[in-house]
């Protein structure tokens, strides 16, 4: 309850030091507009139906990207892991990959992949996947050989080892990755909307600063700020759930 | 969900910080006439909504001709985007950008205290381009087909509705695609019938290729005010003469580049020296851009023609560009381009 109330607080206090610092410096709306004036943008984009299409593609494009970008990185993880060659005939390339400014590689995109909602899926998901690639090696490499040497005298399958050792090992890594992948997936999302979309929060961005409309932005930055949040805390809930066992030892 | 509401405001308390930090500190409201700019009295940060180009070759030539330094200006070019620089305008962060009228009464329409005072390109520079194979040479062709369009905003975007408006196209009977600033590219593999561009950007391209193409001129259909010189209501009443010395400077590097193309192209190399790398495409950017620079008349150089402010007002309101009526009024004149002859 305390937290709770902390918390409240802490954003009321929020609002009420952009409030003032408007109101001492008389910024004009355009410049920074007080939370009221973005409150009333926020009514009138929900109202009319067009905040909640925008951030309804948002939300489904940085879900497809996470989606694609965590099983591919998962996949290509396990592989990286297990195969020394593997991981030295690959990794350099993924490593130039990561080096690539995917701001720089978007506008490409848009010629390689027609459709745009895929088109911004993959590069949510590029964004995102090199940190949780990562992720999935350290987490598995983590493992204690002593352990493996328990599971092989037990007559472990390579199956009843994963299952039993290496996920439980490299899953709090994996699921610190993902919180991060969840928030680089928002960021992946508005890049792929800032070229060449016509719908999504991105987009609303773009529409807003080109119409010199400020509260517009506000609203959009809010949006995503909030889908962050909801994706990060829904992925501390997984954690918390996940991790019981750890908590417990 | 208490952790939730602590993380959020341990994420809104930064951004605050990071805009309180960030966001320029304004005059008043209702600033003195002798308010002080942010910029020296004699050093302007020229702020240009592109990149270095051969496009604005009439301003480098008016530096590299000493036409600011004869009213005692420093002039440099600043390279970003025509809105931001019209908030800083309006700010009082930077005394003039250049900026296109459409830009303009947008900004009005948001409180920009902003003013058009001397026009530069005569047309405006927006065109609808496909290849002739395509078959759209008029308007109406491309009643059922698709285009392509950088986004749903900006000049070119305003350029197309104000095509739409002019010739009563009926939109829904075409499709507009977004295509980000790969025209060209999207018209080659054939994903769009015809693209929304410059007139000197995709076309010149195609030109360059040796594509024949059809082009619709947005100009010919309607005429809107194109990119000029600006500046805030705080300049024209603090410093009346400094304005009128950037107007005389700005048209005397246009008038320069009309009468001498050779050399103002190559005194734009020596300030866009990637151009020089590539000299053949670049003359072609810059030969196109000509047209759209030559006034009617000889002595119509730098007026606005006043009848197409309340005229394109009218049609940005009624194309959903901007939300309520703008009041032309006080958002364009030609006094200083007078006081300038």
């Amino acid at each position: 309850m305390a937290r709770l109330v902390l918390g409240v607080t802490s954003i009321l206090l929020f609002f009420f030091l952009w409030n003032a610092l408007v109101r001492w410096q008389d910024y004009p709306t355009f410049i920074l507009p007080a939370p009221a004036d973005v409150w009333s943008r926020f009514l009138l984009a929900l109202t009319d139906g067009s905040l909640l299409r925008h951030a309804g593609i948002t939300l489904v494009e940085i879900l497809g990207g996470l989606l694609l970008g965590v099983t591919v990185a998962m996949l290509l993880g396990y592989l990286l892991a297990k195969s020394p060659l593997l991981d030295q005939l690959i990794s350099p390339y993924i490593v130039a990959l990561q080096s690539f400014p995917v701001v720089a590689l978007a506008p490409l995109l848009v010629i390689w992949i027609h459709h745009p909602l895929l088109r911004t899926i993959i590069i949510a998901a590029l964004v995102l996947f090199f940190p949780v690639l990562v992720s999935v090696i350290v987490g598995l490499r983590s493992v204690e050989p002593e352990l493996r040497a328990v599971m092989r005298s037990l007559q472990a399958t390579r199956w009843q080892t994963f299952i039993k050792l290496e996920i439980p090992f490299a899953l709090p890594v994996f699921l610190g990755a993902l919180k991060i992948g969840a928030t680089l997936a928002v960021i992946g999302a508005v890049i792929g909307e800032f070229v060449g979309a016509d719908r999504g929060l991105g987009f609303l961005i773009n529409l807003s600063q080109g119409m010199l409309d400020t509260p517009l932005m506000f609203v959009a930055l809010f949006s995503l700020v909030i889908i962050a949040l909801s994706l990060y805390g829904l992925v501390s809930l997984l954690e918390y759930r996940l991790l019981a066992w750890k908590r417990a030892t | 969900m208490s952790k939730l509401f602590v993380r959020l405001s341990s994420f809104l308390v930064p951004i605050f910080l990071l805009v309180a930090c960030g966001v320029p500190s304004l005059p008043s409201s209702t600033p003195s006439p002798a308010a002080p700019m942010t910029e020296s009295a004699d050093a302007i940060q020229l702020g240009v909504g592109y990149v270095p180009s051969v496009q604005f070759a009439p301003l480098y030539a008016s530096i590299e001709k000493g036409y600011f330094a004869d009213e005692g200006l420093s002039v440099s070019l600043e390279y970003g985007y025509e809105t931001d620089f019209l908030k800083l305008l309006a700010a009082g962060k930077r005394a003039f950008v250049i900026a296109s009228g459409d830009q303009v009464i947008l900004g009005r329409a948001q409180g920009l205290p902003v003013t058009y005072v001397a026009e530069w390109y005569t047309k405006y520079p927006v065109v609808i381009f496909s290849p002739v194979e395509n078959g759209v040479a008029t308007p109406q062709d491309l009643v059922g087909r698709t285009v392509g369009i950088p986004g749903l905003y900006g000049t070119s975007y305003v350029g197309w509705k104000a095509l739409v408006y002019a010739t009563h196209l009926p939109e829904e009977q075409i499709t507009l695609k977004t295509v980000g600033f790969n025209q060209t590219a999207v018209l080659q593999e054939g994903l769009v019938d015809a693209a929304v561009d410059y007139a000197a950007n995709g076309p010149v391209q195609f030109q360059m290729q040796k594509i024949p193409t059809n082009l619709i001129v947005v100009d010919d259909y309607m005429h809107l005010p194109s990119n000029g010189l600006v500046t805030s209501k705080q300049v024209i009443d603090s410093e009346p003469d400094r304005v009128t010395g950037m107007v005389r400077a700005m048209l005397r590097g246009v008038a320069y580049t009309l009468e001498h193309p050779n050399d103002a192209f190559q005194i734009s190399l020596k300030y866009v020296p990637e151009a020089a790398q590539d000299v053949k495409t670049n003359r072609a950017i810059f030969d196109a851009s000509l047209p759209y620079w030559t006034p009617a008349a000889a002595d119509a150089l730098g007026f606005t023609d006043p009848a197409i402010w309340p005229a394109t007002a009218q049609f940005m309101q009624q194309a959903g560009l901007v939300d309520q009526t703008v009041a032309t009024d006080a958002i364009w004149t030609n006094e200083f381009v007078e006081k300038a002859r």
